[in-house]
């Protein structure tokens, strides 16, 4: 299956430089990411090529993640590299075109699967999309799960998550584990009652720890602007983050809802035991049920216990494998294979 | 631009005409600048007597012009266009503009793609200048659309059209004003169109152009297309099974063209009801089309003289559209107006308090809470919001009143004027009570109301208690906002600090240590958001099976000023092995504390050995 990805330049997660998969291979395409890791393991898995395209569509999360903020577009506009204008993109050669945001005009009668993300599922987009996808796309992918399950004609909206590679990520990151809780940094912030990471995120840290009587590890300094943009931008940053994540036996994401939790699942990829919250859709995919908590109150609780138990954590981690396999990898890849079936049989 | 060795193919451009001299003049020396080699115009004339025919005269070599009677420019095309001995043909609408090498590209891409039997490119509005004024974006073709929402205008001016394709289709109708969207569904139904994403051609915008004066045409046109694509015989069935609401889509869209080009009003309501009839599951848009234009309607009669029946009517149709959000809206609306009329009456009052103990020489107020009276000196914000009924924690007092026992020790921390202390110290003489109090001026009310009640089981403390022992700055807000008084950032939104104080400060463990206190059963903690470093300083007394009840504020509002979540003080408290029970501030009701709840709550903390535990629990439920 032969995948291109594509974003425009005010995007500011994934690469910031079109890249083909041939020029390059896990680890060096940190270095032009700047950004969260979240589409890294979907590139990898899928070896796909990244086309940057200039911008065509301004967004509720480009005036959220850029916009709004004076002289942000111009920062990412200067350190962004190999914008390739979409008429030259190949797009013929592809078996699937994901998009972030639906930006391209589609061609109607096109072999190629043409699918897109909505970034952000708070963007007035992701709601649309739900109704009706827009323009001659073929799939709307909700990463929010909120769509049909099955595929069962063209165009339509799916359910579908950011997929993931747990073996690329292990073998990318691998590390022998400490014994210590990697909390994530919103989790911190929900703690020290701050939207970026400052002093109050550490202190918190230091709290948990103390009330968990367990060491804690954590990094937020990324976070210390929104998007984690900074001039120059943080190159290599995720894989930063991944590998000092990569490290610790454990790793907990509590509070701040409204996200899809996507942070757990790297974590889960990198063979952490995961600790989660109901109320975000890949917690309650991935977690096992004696790591799941209904709310913030039971997470001292539910760490403690998994701590104790030798027997608790193997089975956690095996359940964990299975989860990702299934939902994020085996069900989605398969989708994908059927769509690119539908579209051959419609063109015809 | 590609360029072939092959015969260039004839090109045919008609342009209808009547009486638009200078528009035509604009849209044939257009196409004659083309520089095409082999090219037919074609101008077909209704009877112009403003120099048209004169002006046509100029080319007469290179334009061939056809006299008609003056029977519309639907006429004309149709004549025009079957005049054509072109292979490739085409029409503009006078003052309409070919940009230069339009008609060479169309070209070069009709012979690169000859399965393509359309081909049209961008098309912007002009100026009578050339000007270009506005784009709208273009998209590929789609029949489904077209037809479902009698909606898909290809760019008219900027098409090129194979002639095999109109001879197989049957040319153009005349009948129907659309007649170019009418052509385009039949076309799209055996031929193939495309998107060529170049600026071929552009659009004269100008008022008496032929779209906006002939709205009920239009409107009926709508309709009349629609109808004709149905009874085709090569409509596929997918499309024929979209027949009801392809139907009612058109009348809708017969409304917009109604309203626009000359507000017809019974054709509107006429239509919506039709839109209605053919698919009843359509009644919805169709509605909310109409209320949308009576709305427009309303501002403009608003305006000029004001339609009351129209008015009403747009009222009657936004209530029967949105009947739960209405609904809503006016018990919200009924809500707030009680509560403003209270919390207003009650300012009031509480402006007036100053004036009362004037008047009154500053005699104290009475207060009965659960048939336990006391009386408290006229000074400070908390009696000021009692005596004017702005806030009263009746239920927060009660709850105390009920746990206190005889013998039982009880702490107020954070007492401020001491409503609690004094509350639990005049239910029974049997209760020890302790007091703590850091701001001064407070500190001395809390010393006064002691006395005015003759009290001689409460200890006051001006003292801070928190995780340490030392001393600790308290950030004094203005009179009447001293209950906002804190040692941690103000972050109340109210907060207007105006001095400092430099407080001891000190741990519960430590405190009871010193003064030998072998237990304490109650505990109430309103210490503005240092809620937390009071429990730390606790937990040697927090572990113990005999550990106080607790009824404390967790609000983040509070906590944000000491730079934690409301969350780490349940942590805190379950981690001592406390049960949590919401309390309802308005009502009393007590609750399990679970999840929907959120974390800002007033909170009873209770161990399951605390003898009061069991009537929390079976309270809960």
């Amino acid at each position: 299956m032969k995948v291109a990805l594509l974003k425009q330049v005010l995007d500011v997660f994934g690469p910031w430089s079109s890249v083909r998969w041939v020029d390059t291979d896990p680890r060096h395409l940190f270095d032009r990411w700047p950004g969260k890791a979240v589409l890294w393991e979907m590139t990898c898995l899928l070896k796909a090529d990244w086309y940057i395209i200039p911008q065509q569509l301004e967004t509720d999360y480009t005036y959220d993640a850029v916009l709004k903020h004076p002289g942000r577009a111009e920062l990412i506009t200067k350190y962004t590299t190999n914008v390739v204008v979409p008429t030259h993109i190949p797009f013929e050669e592809y078996d699937v075109v994901i998009t972030f945001d639906p930006i391209l005009d589609v061609p109607e009668c096109s072999r190629t699967v043409f699918a897109y993300y909505v970034q952000e599922h708070w963007d007035r987009l992701y709601s649309q999309s739900l109704r009706k996808q827009i323009g001659n796309y073929d799939l709307f992918l909700a990463h929010m799960m909120d769509a049909e399950q099955e595929l069962s004609s063209l165009p339509q909206a799916i359910s579908f998550p950011y997929v993931r590679a747990p073996d690329i990520m292990c073998s990318t990151f691998q590390v022998d584990k400490e014994e210590a809780v990697w909390v994530d940094w919103r989790t911190l912030t929900t703690l020290g009652m701050t939207e970026l990471w400052n002093e109050a995120a550490e202190a918190a840290a230091k709290r948990l720890e103390e009330l968990i009587g367990f060491p804690v590890q954590y990094k937020g300094d990324f976070n210390q602007s929104s998007y984690g943009i900074s001039d120059p931008p943080l190159w290599g940053d995720a894989a930063r983050y991944l590998e000092a994540m990569a490290r610790w036996k454990y790793y907990v994401a509590v509070g701040r809802s409204g996200g899809a939790g996507q942070g757990l699942c790297d974590a889960a990829s990198l063979g952490c035991i995961c600790i989660g919250e109901q109320d975000k859709v890949y917690h309650r995919m991935v977690c096992h049920h004696s790591c799941l908590c209904t709310d913030m109150v039971e997470m001292p609780m539910k760490i403690r216990k998994v701590i104790s138990s030798p027997d608790l954590q193997e089975e956690v981690l095996q359940w964990q494998d299975q989860m990702l396999q299934d939902k994020f990898l085996t069900t989605s890849m398969a989708l994908l294979k059927r769509a690119i079936e539908m579209k051959r049989k419609l063109s015809r | 631009m590609t360029s072939y060795s092959v015969d260039l193919p004839r090109v045919s451009i008609v342009i209808p005409n009547l009486n638009r001299v200078h528009y035509l003049a604009k849209s044939v020396e257009s196409v004659l600048n083309q520089n095409y080699p082999n090219l037919e115009c074609i101008v077909v004339d209704g009877g112009s007597t403003d120099g048209s025919v004169e002006f046509l005269g100029r080319y007469e070599e290179r334009v061939k012009v056809i006299f008609r009677p003056p029977r519309g420019h639907l006429d004309a095309i149709d004549v025009g266009l079957r005049s054509t001995s072109g292979e490739i043909v085409a029409w503009l609408m006078p003052g309409d503009i070919y940009f230069s090498g339009a008609i060479q590209r169309a070209v070069s891409y009709l012979h690169e793609h000859p399965e393509v039997d359309v081909v049209y490119g961008d098309c912007p509005h002009v100026d009578i200048e050339g000007n270009m004024l506005k784009w709208t974006p273009v998209r590929d073709w789609n029949l489904d659309y077209a037809v479902e929402y009698c909606d898909f205008m290809l760019p008219q001016p900027a098409t090129f059209i194979r002639r095999h394709i109109l001879e197989q289709v049957g040319w153009v109708d005349p009948t129907i004003d659309k007649l170019d969207h009418e052509l385009w569904l039949r076309i799209g139904l055996v031929g193939t169109m495309k998107y060529n994403p170049q600026i071929l051609a552009g659009s004269l915008e100008h008022e008496d152009s032929f779209s906006n004066t002939a709205g009920e045409q239009m409107a009926r046109s709508c309709v009349a297309l629609t109808r004709k694509f149905f009874s085709l015989p090569n409509v596929p069935l997918n499309l024929r099974k979209r027949r009801r609401r392809s139907m009612s889509n058109a009348y809708v869209r017969g409304v917009d063209y109604a309203f626009y080009s000359g507000r017809h009003w019974r054709l509107i309501w006429a239509y919506t009801l039709m839109a209605m009839v053919w698919d009843p599951t359509n009644t919805l848009e169709a509605v909310k089309r109409l209320r949308a234009y009576l709305s427009a309607e309303t501002r403009s009669k608003k305006q000029a003289s004001g339609n009351r029946f129209v008015r009403i009517l747009n009222l009657f149709l936004y209530l029967l559209l949105n009947p739960i959000p209405v609904i809503r809206g006016a018990i919200k609306l009924r809500r707030l107006v009680q509560s403003a009329f209270r919390i207003r009456l009650s300012r009031l009052l509480r402006s007036t308090f100053r004036m009362r103990n004037v008047l009154l020489l500053g005699r104290p107020i009475h207060v009965e809470v659960s048939g336990v009276s006391f009386r408290l000196v006229p000074k400070g914000a908390v009696v000021a919001d009692l005596w004017s009924g702005l806030r009263f924690e009746r239920h927060e007092l009660e709850l105390i009143l009920r746990v206190l026992q005889p013998g039982m020790t009880f702490f107020d921390v954070g007492s401020n004027i001491g409503l609690f202390a004094v509350v639990a110290a005049t239910k029974s003489s049997g209760v020890r009570v302790y007091a703590f109090e850091i701001c001064m001026w407070t500190f001395h009310v809390l010393q006064e109301n002691i006395r005015l009640n003759s009290l001689i089981n409460v200890q006051a403390w001006r003292t801070a208690l928190g995780d340490y022992v030392g001393e600790a700055t308290l950030q004094v807000n203005a009179p009447g906002k001293d209950g906002l008084n804190t040692i941690g950032q103000p972050s109340h939104p109210d907060s207007q600090i105006v001095s400092r104080e430099r407080v001891p400060i000190t741990t519960i463990d430590a405190f009871i240590a010193s003064h030998g206190i072998d237990q304490v059963d109650v505990m109430k903690i309103d210490v503005e958001g240092a809620e937390l470093l009071v429990l730390r300083g606790a937990r040697e007394l927090l572990r113990n099976d005999d550990a106080p009840l607790i009824l404390y504020e967790g609000y983040s509002w509070c906590t944000a000023g000491f730079g934690y979540h409301p969350v780490e003080i349940m942590w805190s408290l379950k981690d001592c092995g406390y049960e949590l029970f919401a309390l309802d501030s308005e009502t009393g009701q007590i609750t399990p504390r679970q999840l929907g709840h959120g974390y800002d709550a007033m909170i009873v903390a209770v161990k399951p050995t605390h003898p009061s535990f069991s009537m929390f629990w079976r309270e809960a439920g």
